[in-house]
């Protein structure tokens, strides 16, 4: 019954999109528009004494200048049950009376013209009373106020994690091993920034919204919100989206202030954002956690203590709160660890609101898991492999339920562990390693291994692991699938027909997706968008479900029409056969409307069948990642020899798409270890403002990345299929991070914040020679 | 002021402020919006585009600069019914997913490749210095840039 899916077929989306004919978000031109510019705070921390726009409004085209008194409101900010959130800095639309970081909105002005806007907006006058910024998260919890006056602290996020029974396990221990590790912001950096385009339509009597998103009904929700009480209907629809990695899941001020001032002045209002604005607007990560392993001697882990604060920015944007809760509870990673005291603190500072990227939590917390594993390897002289091997969970334990209370379905993950090490041919680099140590000739061979799991379709309530599909067969064949998930190169047009076709019987090119239009995929039900790895897990498994249902509803109708019994009955083609007279056929088509004419009207005349999946829980995938390096003492530089990334994604529908979701994702990961970071000076500047000073990696800078796919069914979805999105960039870091400080172990070299850059890696090296040499 | 340039075989005579972009002029005056913006400091390469045969940054230029100048942008790049050999190339090896690069990258590589018809994979690599992609992670660029050269040394196996 699996004809395409499993196939490795080219994409169905390409065609447009390598011809430059998709259609982003500033693609789209309405007539009439006025072009929106935001003016943003140049300081970290001030009060707002003045905002004078006489200047700009004296310009010929400006149509208003907005200021904070002018448009009140706050973004809303999503609060998981169970876990202790202080409210009181969500975002503002606009500042007012203060400034909490560099690049908050501080006025809007829009204009007839774009170039009018910009002109104006450099007239518009902000005078600063500038206070002192708090910049780093450990001081800022522990200050006696907040930044925020209706607060009590800082420290607006508490997401303890306590299992098991840790102090015994540490009181048991041979030994303990400690480590400090940072996991440094960054910016998800799409390469497409994000923008909103929005208008009144007096026919329908309702606001129109073009956005580049990944939950288009998400954001209609979170719109909603802002205008409050007297809201109008609002339609929202994402375009193509180019790239989203998490950063494009919510709401941000600037889109909703499109929306609310198209509104106002009846208006179609655009603005599209700039490089400079998306690297200082919103980042991810910035973690920095002591954590501590109660291990005995042969290398098993019997505890863990942790304590980590997550620097959530100045406000909360709707899932702000969300990264830090899911690396709390899945610290723990894939190994059997049931004794935990985690303390979670997310933490105010001056700096921008952090929200999810590519993994939301996970990559943070898997950088100071595997870091202290191989920690611990060091410190009990055993191989990382071992130590790894004898915690990881065993195939016979699932379902395990870790310390986070998280219920892991089933896995296999020393089959995946062992075939990446087969594949990188660890031992022959150990060995490589051992003679190239003694031999001194320079350059420094550091191997790698990270083993992690990572989690698909969301942990959250029904809601954010429901999705809607709605699948449409009319007469002439053709079948439409109607999904509230989202793609931004995922994929999907492709990966979502080989399911439903295998179902109907169809070949998939008869197939159209239909995404990111809150008309077409049930606005009132659930369906959150694409995030958490979840849109194939859970919104393909709505479509594929669909699809089985329709399937139903045409063989009954084939029997009747073929005069056979159902066992008779094949599909393929789109066509539905008698096996035993292959003379008598009927098309899918026509068999659609032979069923329609006796179901409820649609309002298609087609075939319509709606179906709500929700996974039951999370879908665990795990990876094991190898990587191979050399590092230059000379230089501090990092070169890549070999990197095996083993992924267990369950059954895979596309492994083409797999393949490419795995590479993409580790340049991430390996960008995000080796050199992207945000930082911000003491007065709260950021350290990077365009892709100059953001280093993301290029093509020179990516390793060939070898790829092993494994396929342990899933017992969660229809298919067998786990989520893959986030897995490389969760395990990739870590497996870098461990390389680099396996080359450098010999020079006593422990602990290098990341990222890993040339210099920080040259500055280690140098300390180290320096201490040795007395 | 006044500039005549000729993109995809269609000559224009259009009336540009003095700061106007070559890529503002090309996605908006013409409408070609397979060009995307990706930066603004004419470092990501998705604006890129054939000025006189010449792969350019077209964030880089003022219109008025490219005036006289005969342009191919992504959009002339195909006919109706088949694709070039690298677009081709990258739909085979899975060389793009959001598609946002991908015009800058296909004209980038189109010129590479012309300049060295069998690049070694670092050739192509280095090629592509200048263009950005947030998505693959390359591999799957290269392997198509490859597969476009008619070579069978990179890539995927």
């Amino acid at each position: 019954m699996t004809t395409y899916t499993g196939q490795s077929m080219r994409r169905m989306e390409d065609d447009r999109l390598l011809r430059g004919a998709g259609q982003f978000v500033a693609d789209i031109a309405v007539p009439d528009t006025l072009h929106m510019v935001v003016v943003r705070s140049t300081e970290a921390h001030a009060l707002i004494d003045l905002v004078d726009a006489s200047e700009a409004l004296a310009l010929e085209g400006v149509v208003t200048v907005v200021v904070g008194s002018d448009l009140p409101g706050t973004l809303e900010v999503m609060v998981r049950p169970g876990i202790d959130a202080k409210l009181g800095a969500e975002h503002p639309l606009l500042a007012n009376e203060r400034a909490m970081y560099v690049g908050q909105p501080v006025a809007l002005v829009i204009a007839e013209t774009l170039a009018i806007a910009e002109d104006a907006a450099e007239l518009v006058e902000v005078r600063y009373n500038p206070l002192p910024p708090v910049i780093d998260a450990r001081e800022s919890a522990k200050a006696n106020n907040s930044l925020h006056p209706g607060l009590a602290t800082n420290v607006v996020l508490r997401t303890p994690v306590l299992s098991g029974n840790p102090h015994a396990a540490f009181e048991r221990a041979d030994r303990v091993v400690k480590g400090t590790f940072s996991v440094p912001r960054v910016a998800p950096s799409p390469m497409e920034g994000r923008g909103c385009i929005a208008y009144y339509d007096k026919v329908e009597e309702r606001m129109q919204v073009w956005t580049s998103t990944q939950a288009s009904h998400e954001i209609r929700r979170q719109l909603l919100h802002v205008f409050g009480e007297n809201a109008p209907e609002i339609h929202v629809v994402s375009p193509d989206v180019g790239g989203g990695f998490g950063q494009k899941h919510h709401l941000y001020p600037d889109e909703a202030a499109v929306v609310l001032m198209a509104h106002r002045l009846r208006r179609p209002v655009r603005w599209i954002e700039s490089r400079r604005e998306n690297l200082i607007a919103s980042h991810s990560r910035g973690f920095v956690g002591d954590v501590e392993a109660a291990v005995q001697n042969d290398g098993r882990i019997l505890g863990m203590r942790a304590s980590v604060f997550a620097d959530l920015g100045a406000y909360q944007i709707h899932g702000s709160f969300l990264s830090p809760d899911i690396a709390g509870k899945r610290m723990t990673g894939p190994y059997d660890i049931q004794d935990l005291d985690m303390q979670m603190l997310g933490v105010l500072t001056n700096k921008p609101p952090t929200g999810p990227y590519r993994g939301a939590g996970q990559p943070e917390s898997s950088i100071m898991m595997e870091r202290l594993v191989d920690r611990i390897a060091r410190e009990l002289d055993l191989d990382p492999v071992e130590v790894r091997l004898k915690n990881l969970i065993q195939p016979e334990d699932f379902p395990y339920t870790t310390a986070g209370d998280i219920t892991i379905d089933s896995g296999n993950y020393q089959a995946a562990f062992r075939r990446a090490l087969d594949v990188a041919e660890y031992e022959d680099w150990r060995a490589e390693q051992a003679k190239t140590r003694v031999r001194d000739n320079g350059k420094l061979l550091g191997v790698g291994v990270a083993t992690t799991a990572s989690g698909s379709g969301g942990s959250g309530g029904v809601s954010a692991r429901s999705s809607f599909a709605r699948v449409t067969v009319d007469g002439e064949g053709q079948v439409t699938v109607d999904s509230d998930v989202s793609p931004h190169g995922q994929g999907m047009s492709t990966s979502f027909a080989q399911l439903v076709a295998d179902q109907l019987g169809v070949v998939p090119e008869v197939i159209t997706l239909q995404t990111g239009d809150t008309d077409k995929s049930n606005p009132l039900g659930p369906g959150t968008g694409t995030y958490a790895s979840r849109s194939l897990v859970i919104g393909g498994s709505a479509a594929h479900s669909a699809a089985k249902e329709a399937r139903a509803v045409l063989e009954s109708v084939a029997v009747q029409a073929l005069e056979c019994d159902s066992t008779s009955v094949r599909f393929g083609m789109g066509q539905a056969w008698d096996v035993h007279d292959g003379s008598r056929s009927i098309s899918v088509g026509e068999l659609a409307m032979l069923a329609q004419a006796e179901r409820e009207p649609t309002a298609s005349g087609a075939l319509e069948i709606e179906y709500v999946f929700t996974l039951p829980s999370s879908a665990f995938s795990f990876a094991a990642h190898v990587a191979v390096v050399e590092v230059d003492p000379a230089t501090g530089n990092v070169d890549f020899k070999r990197f095996i990334a083993a992924h267990d994604c369950g059954v895979a529908v596309n492994p083409l798409i797999v393949h490419g979701q795995i590479a993409g994702g580790i340049a991430q990961g390996l960008g995000e270890a080796l050199v992207e970071v945000v930082e911000h000076d003491a007065n709260g500047n950021p350290s990077a403002t365009s892709l100059m000073d953001y280093s993301m990696f290029q093509a020179e800078d990516m390793p060939v990345v070898t790829p092993e796919l494994l396929a342990t069914p899933s017992s969660l979805t229809p298919t067998g299929m786990r989520g893959v999105g986030e897995a490389p960039s969760v395990a990739s870091p870590a497996a870098l991070a461990n390389a680099v400080m396996d080359a450098l172990a010999p020079l006593g070299v422990s602990h290098i914040d990341l990222p890993l850059t040339p210099e920080r890696v040259w500055k280690a090296i140098c300390d180290a020679r320096t201490q040795l040499n007395g | 002021m006044k500039i005549n340039i000729t993109i995809n075989g269609e000559a224009r005579v259009d009336d540009v402020e003095p700061r106007t972009l070559l890529v503002h002029y090309i996605r908006e005056t013409r409408r070609l919006t397979g060009t995307h913006i990706g930066c603004d400091t004419s470092q990501c390469g998705a604006c890129t585009v054939l000025v006189d045969g010449l792969a350019v940054k077209s964030c880089s230029l003022f219109a008025v600069q490219a005036d006289g100048s005969i342009i191919q942008t992504i959009e002339g790049v195909a006919s109706d019914d088949s694709l070039h050999p690298v677009q081709e190339a990258f739909w085979l090896e899975h060389g793009l997913q959001c598609g946002y690069c991908t015009p800058g990258m296909v004209i980038t590589l189109m010129q590479v490749l012309e300049r060295n018809p069998s690049p070694s994979e670092a050739e192509v690599r280095r090629g592509i210095a200048g263009n950005l992609c947030r998505c693959t992670g390359y591999q799957n660029i290269i392997a198509a840039a490859m597969r476009a050269a008619g070579s069978s040394k990179g890539g995927n196996q």
